[in-house]
């Protein structure tokens, strides 16, 4: 009873974005803003994070292929293809599900507590067009960018510590990274990356918007933004997997 | 005009609101008093639409604001100003951004009118050149004066305030009071003020209505409330020491 209320609620809530803008240039300029927020904003941490995914996964794939029967070249085929499958969108939704989904749902949690909302909806505009619209599109338009990004630098800092380290030539990483891509992986890593997209910048902005009280349930907002957001991602992923591949 | 007709509201069991009725005419501050709890706020958020009662009707001119379509209510909520407790200033935008704001978003007028907008409501409530100040860098008073500027950015013809003087000092409250009735009477608009502030009831109030635990007890003008039979009103109106000792002296004088 409790899931299918706030399911609803949540549908209601995504509903009214489909309203026609008030003024176009407003909506475009706080797009503008989100997606320099959502986007430039998490380059460091998306580095940081796909940068030693990869290089952990080259030393733990190398670690695991004992027998000298294997060709290295494996190993690069593995770390790719974990990077474009898994560490690249997963790990690194994941991650912006903590950053972005708590940053979302206080600003719209603090908007709520100290009447900001009221103030856009008396005004006459409508406030889930103005305040989730742009940050649901910037993170559709930027974060599937930013996977783009972490599974080049996943794959990458694989490669990088394999050469330094002597566990796989870069050539022969090179050559099985090649060797296993198939385009679908390409297809179904952006179809994961659009969908973990929304969820996140929805399912923090619902919980932001209907926040009640003070800072303190701004604060339990925020980590339930987090919390569910990160949930829906694991659930989307196994039921993309399943349909997908 | 607005017009309150048999305003019910209740959240779950407990009724909030009985049956309010009430007329605000134009040009007029009309004050909304009560202690807290009795249903002020309630019924500041229905007057502007937040709240939908759950009977009677809200009357703007000639509409009654719960029956129009999502279209009838914009157009209707463009001509409000409200004047937030907290002042509710976005927090992402400087002084000159927030009064900007709803000029962009709804007006026609060129950049440069709308800039000339900004400027004239800056200066008229005393804040002109603060245009770049970030809303952190503001004392609670001048926020008030920006919630206000930024209120009357649109030239509404309704104008709302709930409790525009809590959290300020005494001289700071009459100077936003007198704000408050000086743009009244220029511009004609209608004004509803919810407060407690007994000051600000008799500075600026030419309408005033008792709210005591969601009815409406007392309804008439401030030359009137001094000498009501209203119980409730009189122990609302002395609640202070000292406003009990100037009814005990002016008893005294008068026996």
């Amino acid at each position: 009873m409790f899931f299918f209320y706030h399911l609803g609620r949540y549908l209601l809530l995504l509903r009214r974005l489909f309203k026609k803008p008030e003024n176009k240039l407003l909506y475009t300029r706080e797009l503008i803003r989100q997606m320099y927020s959502i986007g430039v904003g998490s380059i460091g941490i998306v580095t940081i994070i796909a940068v030693f995914s990869g290089a952990v996964t080259t030393v733990q794939t190398a670690y695991q292929l004992i027998a000298s029967w294997i060709s290295k070249s494996v190993i690069g085929a593995i770390v790719s293809d974990s990077s474009l499958l898994e560490l690249g969108p997963t790990i690194t939704s994941l991650v912006l599900a903590g950053k972005i989904g708590s940053s979302i749902a206080s600003e719209i949690g603090t908007m709520r507590v100290t009447e900001q909302i009221d103030a856009l909806e008396i005004m006459g505009i409508n406030a889930p067009g103005y305040l989730i619209g742009p940050k649901i599109l910037a993170a559709l338009l930027t974060i599937p960018l930013l996977i783009v990004l972490s599974i080049s630098l996943c794959t990458a800092g694989g490669m990088v510590v394999g050469e330094l380290t002597g566990i796989v030539p870069y050539k022969l990483f090179v050559e099985g990274a090649r060797s296993s891509f198939q385009t679908y992986n390409l297809f179904f890593s952006m179809t994961k990356a659009i969908t973990f997209s929304f969820l996140i910048s929805s399912i923090s902005a619902y919980q932001g918007y209907f926040v009640e009280g003070g800072s303190l349930e701004v604060g339990k907002a925020s980590t339930q933004a987090v919390v569910y957001s990160s949930v829906a991602i694991l659930v989307a992923d196994y039921v993309l997997a399943q349909l997908l591949l | 005009m607005i017009e309150l007709l048999n305003v019910t509201k209740r959240f779950e069991q407990k009724t909030v609101l009985h049956h309010l009725s009430a007329r605000f005419e134009p040009g007029t501050v009309n004050m909304i008093i009560g202690s807290s709890g009795s249903g002020k706020s309630v019924l500041m958020k229905i007057l502007v639409g937040l709240f939908s009662p759950d009977g009677g009707k809200v009357v703007y001119g000639t509409s009654d604001f719960f029956d129009l379509d999502l279209e009838g209510k914009t157009e209707i909520r463009k001509q409000i100003g409200m004047l937030f407790q907290n002042s509710a200033l976005f927090d992402s935008l400087n002084v000159e951004q927030n009064v900007l704001f709803p000029l962009q978003m709804f007006s026609k007028l060129t950049t440069r009118q709308q800039m000339e907008r900004v400027n004239h409501c800056l200066e008229r409530v005393g804040l002109a050149g603060t245009n770049k100040l970030h809303t952190s860098q503001l004392s609670g008073g001048m926020r008030k004066r920006v919630g206000i500027a930024r209120a009357i950015a649109l030239e509404p013809k309704y104008l709302f305030c709930d409790e525009p003087n809590s959290g300020l000092d005494p001289l700071t409250s009459i100077k936003i009071d007198e704000l408050i009735r000086e743009i009244t009477l220029e511009s004609g608009i209608t004004t509803i003020v919810n407060s407690h502030d007994m000051n600000s009831v008799m500075e600026i109030g030419d309408h005033i209505c008792f709210l005591y635990q969601g009815k409406m007890l007392w309804t008439g003008s401030k030359g009137h409330i001094m000498d009501t039979d209203c119980q409730e009103l009189n122990d609302f109106v002395f609640a202070t020491a000292f406003l009990k000792q100037i009814r005990k002296q002016s008893n005294g004088h008068t026996a």
